[in-house]
């Protein structure tokens, strides 16, 4: 029977090029991270997958890409690029939001705000309720916010002083204050009262109610206290309900003597008083 | 008696030196001799409210004429 001979059918993978082999049409051979068939026989060593003339490039390989796993070894890691290339930022050791800035340089940071609270708290069944240590040279306006404040018998007067040392009102006649208030009773009759203190040894600005539930709030913005040449000063708008009338206050006070203040301590005229909520915020110098 | 200190570690109760107790009891002695001459003077004031009120009325004055002077 007579034999046709068709020749190669199908291309034959040779494996990586070798220069040492001896190559046919439509072998196929890798080399450099690309693939290349032949296109004309050749003996070993003669004719590299470079020469146009044996060779056609089957699939060329793509940019070289970069392992990021030798930059990020670490969980938290945070890859970003700098001028040069990749780099590597470590997980912050507490908790810290990520900050960039318009150079790009990425950086952790804690979350800044010009608004801090410095402190918050509840009292009960207290001749005084004294809020100390709060006020620094960081800041020198200080917002203050008492919840619900009430007293153990109603209808006295709600006072305050600066405190002179830890827990320490000052007792000094040095306050001077003007507060004005408003009330509406369920007759809808109302009144309203002006009073003030000049040169007392405390401020009065309003009444606490004698149950919980009757809301009396008081909301400060207090002028540096911590200042030892500067007046402290305040002003204030409380109010509440009280048996048959709701009332509001507004209050306007200096201490008139340049000593620093280290807190607030807020009493009743008579009796203990209860603070449910007591929050301090301090708001950044410039 | 006792003071109730806020800090930035909580709130902490601290009872009073006898000290404070004495200054504290003087105060509220004040403070109630203070609110007794208050409540009167309200009293008295409501007292003259009403007088006034009457003897306007007295005078022939209506209740709205009144008001509208007097509020």
């Amino acid at each position: 029977m007579a034999t046709l001979n068709l020749g190669r059918i199908k291309p034959v993978f040779k494996g990586a090029y070798s220069g040492s082999t001896a190559y046919v049409i439509d072998d196929i051979v890798t080399h450099g991270n690309e693939s290349f068939i032949c296109i004309q026989a050749h003996g070993a060593g003669t004719q590299a997958t470079s020469v146009a003339a044996y060779w056609t490039k089957l699939a060329a390989k793509g940019t070289d890409g970069t392992d990021v796993g030798t930059t990020i070894t670490t969980q938290g890691d945070v890859l970003y690029r700098d001028g040069s290339g990749l780099q590597r930022l470590a997980k912050p050791a507490s908790d810290m939001y990520l900050k960039n800035t318009s150079a790009g340089t990425p950086s952790w940071s804690a979350l800044s705000s010009d608004w801090v609270r410095l402190g918050s708290g509840t009292a009960s069944a207290a001749a005084i309720f004294s809020i100390d240590g709060l006020f620094t040279a960081d800041y020198d306006i200080y917002k203050i916010f008492v919840n619900g404040i009430y007293g153990s018998s109603g209808g006295q007067a709600l006072r305050y002083r600066y405190n002179s040392s830890a827990g320490t009102p000052q007792t000094g006649s040095n306050y001077k204050g003007v507060f004005d208030g408003s009330m509406w009773n369920s007759s809808s009759a109302s009144s309203q009262q002006l009073g003030g203190d000049w040169n007392r040894d405390y401020f009065g600005y309003s009444n606490v109610s004698a149950t919980a539930d009757e809301f009396g709030d008081t909301e400060m913005t207090i002028f540096n206290p911590f200042s030892a040449s500067k007046y402290t000063s305040s002003i204030v708008t409380g109010g509440g309900w009280e048996g048959n009338h709701i009332y509001t206050r507004h209050q306007r006070g200096s201490y008139n003597v340049t000593e620093a203040h280290t807190g607030i301590t807020w009493y009743a005229s008579s009796g203990n008083i209860y603070v449910p909520s007591c929050q301090v915020f301090g708001i950044k110098n410039s | 008696m006792r003071k109730a200190l806020m800090t930035q570690n909580g709130v902490e109760y601290v009872d009073f030196t006898p000290e404070e107790v004495t200054a504290r009891e003087a105060e509220e002695a004040t403070a109630e001799a203070e609110k007794t001459t208050e409540d009167a003077r309200v009293a008295q004031e409501a007292t003259d409210k009403t007088n006034g009120n009457q003897k306007l009325l007295d005078l022939g004055l209506s209740q709205a004429e009144v008001d509208a002077i007097t509020k």
